[in-house]
């Protein structure tokens, strides 16, 4: 990024904090959907076992410990999930070597993409979710997505279930997280469900190592510090009711969405050379949606609307200069705040989202599927205090559909599954916005077109009972969002010629179980192979204003392999590890010059990480319960730039990381009442997923859970 | 600045001939140059990088160099480098040890990025923020060559016409900090204040002029200018990006560039011709009877950068605007050309053998044994060429597998 580029000044996508506001692609929605259309006649068949290459994570190990989402997803084989604090911080989510918006997020189906922060995977505490389902680079069409890597949906408990689960945890940095879910569906064919979860932190760790200036901001050395603007707390609450098992609908709904949250910034996402004392951010999310389901005899029928406003609001309204004890002087320059130009900038966006979708059993072994989904966003950005960023002030919109259409088949008693899908993208956008057209301000209209037709196919085979092959290809597309094409009206130039990221992927897979009278025993190895191409990326190739541009390709070739072992439901093990070489394949830059870094590691990417959870369980009597982990996650150390470039000796590096984590729980009457200790990061090891950003060291939790 | 540029050691003259070879090693006990190279890679990642030779082979930062965070500004004080980062907020300060390692001096921060530098006397750095659109008081540093430590900042300002409307104010932007007899020289665009980019003020070129050192205004807590002054026969002085919009020549007249077209930055373009004015020795007021017309003299072009290459000349970079280039386009499209000029004869030699290229920012650079680098990128490749500054000759050398060169610093005596 130019130096020289006005964008660094001002809260734009490009400065270094407001991402916070850009990137929260994940988000939440409470509507219930038969979970897998293809398998939706196939009850017996378990979607691991289609083609597709899905990891079916059971959250049910880990109810009692005080995770979220993220923890949990963090552990699994392919997925590494890199974050800048504590509790609430921005992070990445790598799967299988893409990430960011390459990564689609769904809850019950439903896409979260624009939900907002406060709804994003690291505020759900574990136990209101039933399972997380990922899908590694191949994405059925019931989730109708522009996924190029692939999607993580969440899956709540059905509907026809009565229960509450409701627990309290507590721990270091002053942490606390209630989360509570129930639900009742003996209301004479009526169901009530309500959930909702409240997190607050302080994460106030302690940094070991920022720098200490004189008056001037000469550095004198480093010291350690505590962490004192960075609290952050988020609330969520969802009414849903309904009612099941009619004869005209397995399930009619309405369901009722608010969740907000606000974030203290602590330092930019880049730097801890500079401190803010006041720069914060709010969230607020309010959605309704409807869904119905119904299954005939050879017909299912399944479709949800939606409607939500998001709003998400940057404050840096303090004209002050802190510094790592907390301290400030006042800026002698009235119009700046503490990162940029004194702001507070609220973006909303307006979102409608509808889908309809169906399956067709012709019998046993043939099954016709269709999904349409459609989602029309709508983004108004008003500034409150730097008058003069007019950036999203014209509103502008996207709207994009895609339409899949998928045939199934089940053959040689069902040990062959075969998949073939297509699907058709199609994508619409407008700004209209004052725009500088070579000295002269002008209204003007801006639209841009895109269509895209995917396909692919998923393909198992029992080989005998203890051998299945996977194999699955997907030919996907990532639609630009609204600011990648449109602008920002201001800083960031339309380019209605970009196009839509694309990638062929591939995996194959081999899943072996055995089990014996005592034990059993898992192996679950994948190769995966991600041909990406016409990256999105920021260019800022006019000194004040700069465009989006398709200018990078990338070829990932990886494996990973888990494995775990259960003994007698006494001893419990798994470890998973990943390799992933993703390697620049842009032989030339935006600029038209060689690519000094082709056929090259792209830096600031993990390539190999691994993780490992063992433990003991004890069932002193049919009462209960205490059993005991022990997890273990590792990193290898990478680079920040190419690896290749500059002496070893000073290059940045992030370092490898390697932390344990230890679980305890204790659990009554039939796992009613439980406790839970987490102590996190034991031997407290200082370690960063980004470049001399420093992450929370050792913590500790308690959990108290209840649980009918 | 000009003083920091006049290198004739004998000592690099032996060192010059006793190496050669590997140009791609680093090893430092042998190296001559200093470079800031820049990656063409994704994060466009900067070096600061010591080689030999210039002239053959290729220049890569694969397995050498330090290593920069992010964009870099780059500017040398005596035998300090000094390296301003736009987002670690931290200038950083590198010299070469008496045993010829490259090493690390030392960091001070701060928390609005610099844009504009200067240097008094080969021993101090002068360092300058500036904004956009907002009427606030800039904030200029000073830095020890020697120890590389900030050892004073100070708030002042220029010209704050602020009517309280935006957009009918305007807002300084610096082009050049310059120290002549205790008088500093601060050449600036002007840019609406609404934040529209706009130097709707372009129809003079201007200069403030403060006492050096800088001192608070009694009664404020900023210091200001004891003259502004102005001049109808060209624009503002200057284009974003350079430090050398006003420069010294080895006499101590002091001179200015302006550009004026949209290409150069300047929306709307002025209608003012591109020029070189001149701040006599001993004068504060511009020359009344030196204007140089460049776009009279060149059939219409007009001067993107120059800086002082010792006597009266200045190496410059010129393009020819026409209709058809966007706004800022210079600064991303190879259509600049290199000149030598002499500021006195007012003549422009082209040097012949170097062809059009691009080039954003340029570090000052350092007359070394008569000759000068420079960095030539165009839309295919990337070369060094070294110019005789006596002949205005230029030799292609050194292959740069890189995005370009921001500069060349002679740290080494």
């Amino acid at each position: 990024m130019s130096g020289i580029l006005k964008t660094m000044a001002i809260p734009t996508p490009q400065t270094m904090i407001i991402p916070v506001l850009f990137t929260s692609a994940i988000a939440y929605a409470e509507v219930e959907l038969d979970s897998i259309s293809i398998n939706a006649s196939k009850e017996e068949t378990s979607i691991e076992e289609s083609g597709f290459n899905i990891e079916v994570i059971d959250t049910s190990e880990y109810l009692n410990s005080n995770k979220d989402i993220n923890q949990v997803l963090n552990q699994t084989a392919g997925i590494n999930i890199r974050s800048i604090g504590g509790l609430g911080s921005d992070f990445d989510l790598s799967l299988n070597g893409l990430s960011d918006k390459q990564i689609r997020y769904f809850i019950d189906g439903i896409p979260m993409e624009d939900f907002g922060s406060a709804l994003s995977l690291n505020n759900f505490p574990i136990n209101l979710v039933e399972g997380i389902e990922v899908y590694k680079g191949v994405v059925p069409i019931s989730l109708g997505a522009d996924a190029l890597g692939g999607a993580i949906n969440i899956v709540t408990p059905n509907l026809d279930e009565d229960f509450i689960d409701t627990s309290y945890s507590y721990g270091s940095f002053n942490t606390h997280r209630l989360a509570l879910v129930a639900q009742t569906s003996n209301l004479d064919g009526y169901f009530l469900r309500t959930s909702g979860y409240l997190n607050t932190s302080d994460n106030n760790y302690t940094m070991k190592s920022v720098p200490v200036t004189d008056d001037l901001g000469n550095v004198l050395g480093t010291t350690s510090a505590e962490r004192f603007n960075d609290e952050y707390q988020s609330r969520m609450l969802t009414l849903k009711a309904g009612r099941i098992d009619a004869s005209w609908a397995d399930e009619i709904s309405l369901s009722l969405t608010y969740a907000d949250n606000e974030n203290n910034h602590q330092h930019p996402d880049t730097s801890t050379n500079i401190v803010f004392g006041k720069v914060h951010s709010k969230n607020t999310s309010k959605l309704i949606s409807a869904n119905y389901a119904k299954r005939f005899e050879k017909l299912s029928v399944k479709s949800y609307f939606l409607a939500g406003q998001i709003t998400e609001t940057f404050y840096d309204t303090y004209s002050r200069s802190y510094d790592w004890q907390g301290s400030f002087v006042d800026k002698s320059s009235p119009s700046q705040g503490e990162l940029g130009n004194r702001s507070q900038f609220k973006l909303t966006d307006d979102v409608i989202r509808l889908s309809i979708g169906g399956d067709y059993r012709f019998n046993n072994s043939s099954i016709l599927s269709m999904n349409l989904t459609a989602n029309n966003l709508d983004r108004k950005g008003n500034e409150k205090i730097d008058v003069e960023n007019t950036s999203f002030t014209h509103p502008n919109s996207i709207q994009k559909s895609i339409l899949g259409i998928n045939q199934s088949f089940f053959l040689f008693d069902d040990a062959l599954n075969i998949n073939a899908f297509v699907k058709q993208y199609d994508y619409h956008a407008r700004i209209i916005s004052d725009q500088d057209i070579d000295g002269i301000i002008q209204n003007s209209e801006t639209k841009a077109d895109i269509s895209n037709t995917g396909y692919g196919t998923g393909l198992s085979y029992q080989l005998n009972n203890s051998n299945k092959l996977k194999t699955s290809y997907e030919k996907t597309y990532r639609l630009p969002e609204a600011d990648e094409i449109l602008g920002d009206g201001m800083y960031i130039r339309p380019n209605p010629d970009l196009k839509a990221e694309t990638s062929h992927n591939l995996n194959l897979g081999l899943i072996s179980q055995l089990t014996l009278a005592d034990s059993s025993i898992r192996n679950e190895v994948n190769v995966f192979y991600r041909n990406a191409s016409d990256f999105i990326r920021y260019v800022p190739d006019q000194v004040i204003k700069g465009i989006y541009k398709n200018t990078k390709d990338v070829e990932v070739t990886g494996i990973e392999n888990s494995f775990s072992l259960i003994y007698q439901q006494f001893f419990d093990f798994q470890i998973n590890a990943t390799y992933q070489d993703i390697i620049n394949k842009s032989k030339t830059g935006y600029n038209g010059l060689p690519d000094t870094s082709y056929n090259s590691r792209i830096p600031n990417e993990p390539y190999l990480f691994a993780n490992l959870r063992m433990g003991l369980t004890y069932f002193t009597d049919d009462y209960h319960k205490i059993s005991t982990h022990w997890s273990s996650h590792y990193v290898e150390q990478y680079f920040l730039y190419s690896e290749g470039s500059g002496d070893k000796d000073h290059k940045r590096e992030i370092p490898e990381q390697l932390t344990h984590d230890i679980d305890i729980e204790y659990s009554i009457d039939h796992n009613k009442y439980n406790i839970g200790f987490t102590a996190n990061n034991i031997f407290d090891e200082t370690v960063f997923d980004n470049y001399n950003i420093q992450k929370p060291g050792r913590a500790y939790y308690l959990k108290f859970r209840y649980s009918i | 600045m000009s003083q920091s540029k006049i290198y004739t050691s004998l000592i690099l003259a032996a060192s010059l001939t006793a190496c050669g070879g590997d140009s791609s090693s680093n090893n430092n006990e042998t190296a001559s140059f200093t470079l800031s190279f820049v990656n063409n890679d994704e994060a466009a990642t900067e070096y600061a990088l010591s080689e030999k030779s210039l002239m053959e082979g290729t220049i890569t930062s694969q397995g050498a160099g330090f290593e920069q965070a992010g964009w870099n500004f780059y500017y040398p004080v005596g035998n300090t480098l000094f390296v301003s980062g736009y987002t670690e907020f931290a200038t950083t300060s590198y010299k070469v040890n008496a045993d010829g390692s490259f090493t690390e001096l030392n960091t001070f921060l701060f928390d609005s990025s610099f844009n504009t530098f200067g240097n008094v006397d080969d021993k101090t750095l002068l360092a300058t923020n500036s904004y956009w659109y907002q009427h606030d008081d800039m904030t200029m540093y000073t830095a020890d060559a020697a120890t590389g430590r900030a050892t004073g900042k100070i708030n002042y300002t220029i010209y704050n016409d602020s009517t309280g409307t935006a957009g009918e104010g305007t807002v300084p932007w610096p082009t050049a900090l310059v120290v002549r007899d205790n008088l500093l020289y601060i050449p600036y665009i002007k840019f609406d204040d609404n934040n529209e980019n706009k130097t709707t003020d372009n129809e003079a070129a201007y200069v403030a002029i403060f006492d050096y050192p800088l001192v608070n205004k009694e009664g404020t807590d900023r210091a200001e200018p004891i003259d502004i002054i102005s001049d109808l026969r060209t624009t503002n002085i200057g284009t974003h990006g350079s430090t050398t919009g006003l420069i010294t020549t080895d006499n101590g007249d002091l001179y200015g560039f302006s550009a004026g077209s949209l290409a150069s930055g300047h929306n709307p373009a002025s209608d003012k011709p591109s020029g070189i004015l001149r701040i006599a020795k001993g004068a504060t007021e511009f020359d009344a009877d030196y204007f140089f017309n460049i776009e009279e003299a060149t059939n219409g072009q007009e001067i993107f950068w120059f800086d002082s290459i010792g006597g009266n000349k200045v190496l410059a970079r010129l393009f020819t605007p026409n209709d058809t280039q966007a706004a800022w386009s210079a600064f991303s499209t190879p259509i600049l050309k290199l000149v030598i000029i002499d500021l006195v004869e007012k003549t422009i030699t082209d040097i012949e053998g170097i062809p059009l290229h691009t080039k954003q920012t340029t570090s000052s650079i350092e007359i070394m044994d008569g000759k000068v680098y420079v960095s030539v990128t165009t839309a295919e490749d990337s070369y060094i060429y070294q110019i005789d500054v006596a002949t205005s000759t230029a030799i292609k050398g050194a292959k740069v597998e890189g995005k370009g060169i921001k500069g060349f610093y002679n740290l080494y005596n």
